[in-house]
């Protein structure tokens, strides 16, 4: 999918608007991977245009 | 340079050296405070009783004839901790899995707790209380739970992720898929394919210290909690939130850690005995038993695992699909979705698919256990490599090369990789010497890779330099493997001052913001990053007390080598100032000097790790010895190297006990068997050679210093080397760890037969 965002928090903002029930992945807690990199907190990211964005889920350590 | 985490490929003049721990006299000396070495004014002794069934319904649980015993002062159940979770399943979750809830799920699920003016009183109280059970049909292999005539453990577990939902409840708890491609053409494509299935066994990370703490609450509603704990501030929002405690009123504060690898993230004992501490208004000690540590704390999944790879003449790998089935204990986990997302990720795949299949089964409730998931993944992903390398009569090790992942390949779980070190890891795997070592009768090498993710996470650190000149850091990640070290050499690099000026503390959570666990390998990662950062605010104050005592504008003053130097040339007969002289005079140019620093360190890169292994096995006992073994792992920057080829070393020998013997054994009752060190055998130093480490610096372009975590990767690959040299040494594919000498020996006779 295509979605117009500056930052992941603006990402993940528009995706819950356009696909409510992407909430509860959200609240499980998620990862997301711009062009390759794992941010998991630093929703602050700046997205570069054209960039591909990964939502992946947020995993456990050891 | 601000706070741009970015890697700078800075010149080192302390980082990298190999100095003494901090913590290392008290350490031997037997100064050091672990958990159970906390006392309070009052204290009482907590115990717990445990259910000896598999599955249960509680019926009736009776205290009266214990609270009449002189000496007990409270006495839990489930009744005493009310459902404050609000609709948070996994609060939820760890709420019933402290205190049963009118079902005992797993054998040593907790009961009832009493606090006892002493021991003898509380094991006396503890045999008064009478709990009326109905036994309930109970599972314990992953396998069995999925079968369509197993008890159902929860009635509200349908499956999720699957298309439709289901119309009833199942084990099954949910079903995630990784990859990308078609898999049914790529194996259209291929020339040879192999397809094998697998099992592994569960494990426990085996930390020598118990779980242990010292709880207080007051009357007024504040209380403290002394711990062993991988992560103090999420203990505390963790109990106070099962409480109905406000968090900043619970003071946690973490002792020194016998080790955790995992184990330590997760809550047991200490919201219980939160919750005796305020029924009887004293302080409360618990102290797990070694047998209550393997029944009730968080062992690793045993798992069932499907392979097949498909690959063409040349080597070239054209379709890998896995099916992942991990138990995870009697509450829903996502420990197979870790397995899916890690199974394939060394490699550069057209087509892949991984399928994660999270089940329940009565057994304790697995918590995380160093790069989890990732090990049982690889034994089977890797053993099913070298079966393929066979058979298309290439060395196992040329057919990984050609097929790793490199910057650019699109990772099977999703992303595309930036600079990563499996490809460089092989290759020094091709020119270690231990390659060309000669091996004799009975031997057999091995190799296998590995992968973990690592990550990031909130961080709050704090640096104050004393007035004369000495400097207290102040971290809020748990030091589990030297980090207090590595973080005073990072601080000590950034102030230019020497390694010793610095002392590295754990600060509890009153004395810091935040800080997420020490885990996911993130210690040295994230609260280094924080250190830097907070060691280059403390030096923009000192240029401006320097500015101050000079009397000269801050824009004229540098900071370099630990000094702070006027420049230009109307400053020259100023004499540079030390960190020392700037702080004897801080109390009369503006007061302390700190640096701070609060963050959320991401990109914590992921890493990769190669392994060699040779074993001898004797075929008559059907024992297996490891006669050499090298892990050659990327760290990124070692900041101390010491201490990651402890690391190294320590999650190699952590896959070998795996491998070769270490095993959860339930009998038909639904019981563990073996809970103690005896019949659950660890490895111990005469067990092991020396494990020899490389390490890869290919810095991390998310960290100042390039720095990657270091600590779970370790532990990925040692259970497939190990089984890949197992069969080169006996000419028989082990397909079940551990590794044991009765499955050996069971191989042989098949082999001969």
């Amino acid at each position: 999918m295509e979605i117009e965002a500056s930052t992941i928090r603006q990402l993940l903002m528009v995706l819950v608007e356009q696909y409510p029930r992407m909430q509860g992945h959200l609240d499980e807690g998620v990862a997301i991977a711009v062009e390759g990199e794992i941010y998991r907190d630093n929703w602050d990211r700046v997205i570069p245009p054209g960039s591909e964005v990964f939502l992946i889920p947020r995993i456990q350590g050891g | 340079m601000g706070n741009d985490p970015s890697y700078t490929n800075q010149k080192f003049k302390v980082i990298g050296s190999r100095v003494k721990r901090p913590d290392g006299i008290d350490k031997v000396t037997g100064r050091a405070k672990y958990g159970a070495d906390h006392n309070a004014p009052g204290q009482l002794v907590g115990l717990f009783l445990r259910s000896p069934h598999a599955h249960a319904r509680i019926k009736k649980i009776s205290t009266a004839r214990a609270e009449k015993l002189s000496g007990v002062k409270a006495i839990i159940t489930c009744d005493d901790l009310p459902d404050l979770t609000n609709g948070d399943t996994e609060a939820r979750d760890i709420l019933e899995n402290c205190m049963a809830r009118g079902r005992a799920l797993y054998d040593g699920h907790a009961i009832a707790a009493v606090a006892a003016i002493d021991e003898k009183t509380a094991k006396k109280a503890l045999q008064l209380i009478k709990v009326t059970y109905e036994a309930l049909p109970h599972v314990t292999d992953v396998d069995d739970a999925l079968k369509p005539d197993a008890p159902v453990l929860h009635d509200y577990i349908y499956t999720t992720g699957v298309e439709p939902k289901p119309k009833t409840p199942s084990n099954l708890c949910n079903v995630s898929e990784f990859g990308h491609g078609d898999i049914e053409a790529g194996f259209a494509e291929a020339d040879v394919i192999v397809e094998k299935s697998y099992k592994t066994e569960q494990v426990h990370q085996g930390y020598i210290e118990p779980h242990a703490c010292v709880a207080s609450v007051s009357p007024d509603g504040t209380g403290e909690l002394w711990v062993t704990t991988q992560g103090h501030f999420s203990f505390r929002s963790v109990c106070a939130n099962l409480l109905g405690m406000d968090v900043a009123k619970l003071k946690v504060t973490a002792s020194e850690i016998g080790g955790g690898f995992g184990g330590k993230t997760h809550v047991w004992t200490e919201p219980v005995a939160l919750a005796l501490s305020r029924k009887a208004n004293r302080p409360v000690k618990v102290v797990m038993t070694r047998e209550e540590v393997f029944r009730a704390s968080g062992p690793a999944s045993s798992t069932s695992i499907d392979v097949k790879i498909g690959a063409k003449n040349d080597g070239t790998i054209t379709a890998a699909f896995a099916a992942l089935r991990y138990q995870g204990g009697a509450f829903p986990g996502i420990w197979a979705m870790l397995g899916a997302m890690t199974s394939f990720a060394c490699y550069n795949l057209a087509n892949v698919k991984a399928l994660g299949y999270d089940v329940v089964v009565n057994r304790p409730k697995v918590a995380a256990y160093r790069a989890p998931s990732a090990p049982m993944a690889a034994f089977a992903v890797e053993s099913t490599m070298d079966l393929l390398a066979k058979k298309l009569r290439m060395k196992p090790l040329d057919f990984r090369i050609k097929n790793a992942a490199k910057e650019g390949t699109r990772a099977s779980y999703g992303p595309v990789y930036g600079p990563i070190g499996i490809g460089p890891t092989l290759e020094a795997v091709k020119k270690h010497p231990h390659m060309r070592a000669r091996l004799k009768k009975n031997q057999g090498r091995g190799m296998a890779c590995g992968f973990w993710f690592n990550f990031g996470g909130q961080t709050c650190t704090d640096l104050n330099i004393a007035t004369d000149g000495s400097v207290t850091l102040t971290v809020g990640t748990i030091d589990v493997g030297g980090s207090r070290a590595s973080l005073s050499l990072i601080a000590a690099e950034e102030l230019g001052i020497p390694y010793e000026q610095v002392r590295a503390h754990i600060g509890d959570t009153g004395s810091l913001g935040h800080n997420d666990m020490t885990d996911g390998s993130r210690g040295t990662f994230s609260s280094g990053m924080a250190t830097i950062f907070a060691a280059r605010q403390a030096v923009e104050v000192m240029r401006a007390r320097a500015a101050t005592m000079w009397d000269i504008p801050v824009e004229d003053v540098v900071w370099e080598s630990g000094q702070a130097k006027a420049t230009g040339k109307k400053h020259r007969k100023l004499k540079a100032l030390s960190l020392a002289d700037i702080a004897a005079a801080s109390p009369n140019t503006g007061g302390p000097i700190a640096g701070h620093n609060e963050s959320v360190p991401d990109n914590a890169g992921v890493s990769f790790a190669s392994h060699i292994c040779d074993v001898e096995v004797d075929p008559e006992t059907g024992a297996t010895r490891v006669i050499r073994y090298t892990v050659i792992q990327d760290a990124g920057k070692a900041i101390h190297p010491t201490y990651v080829e402890g690391q190294f070393q320590g999650g190699a020998a952590q896959g070998i006990g795996w491998a070769l013997n270490e095993e959860y054994i339930y009998g038909d009752d639904g019981r563990l068997q073996n809970p103690g060190f005896l019949d659950y055998r660890i490895p111990v130093c005469s067990d092991l050679p020396f494990i020899d480490t490389q390490i890869l610096e290919i810095p991390n372009p998310h960290h100042p210093y390039g720095v990657r975590g270091v600590g779970e990767t370790s532990i990925v690959p040692p259970l497939a080397a190990i089984g890949n040299a197992l069969s080169n040494a006996m000419g028989v594919r082990m397909d079940h760890v551990p590794m044991s000498p009765p499955r050996i020996l069971k191989a042989l006779a098949q082999l001969d037969g």
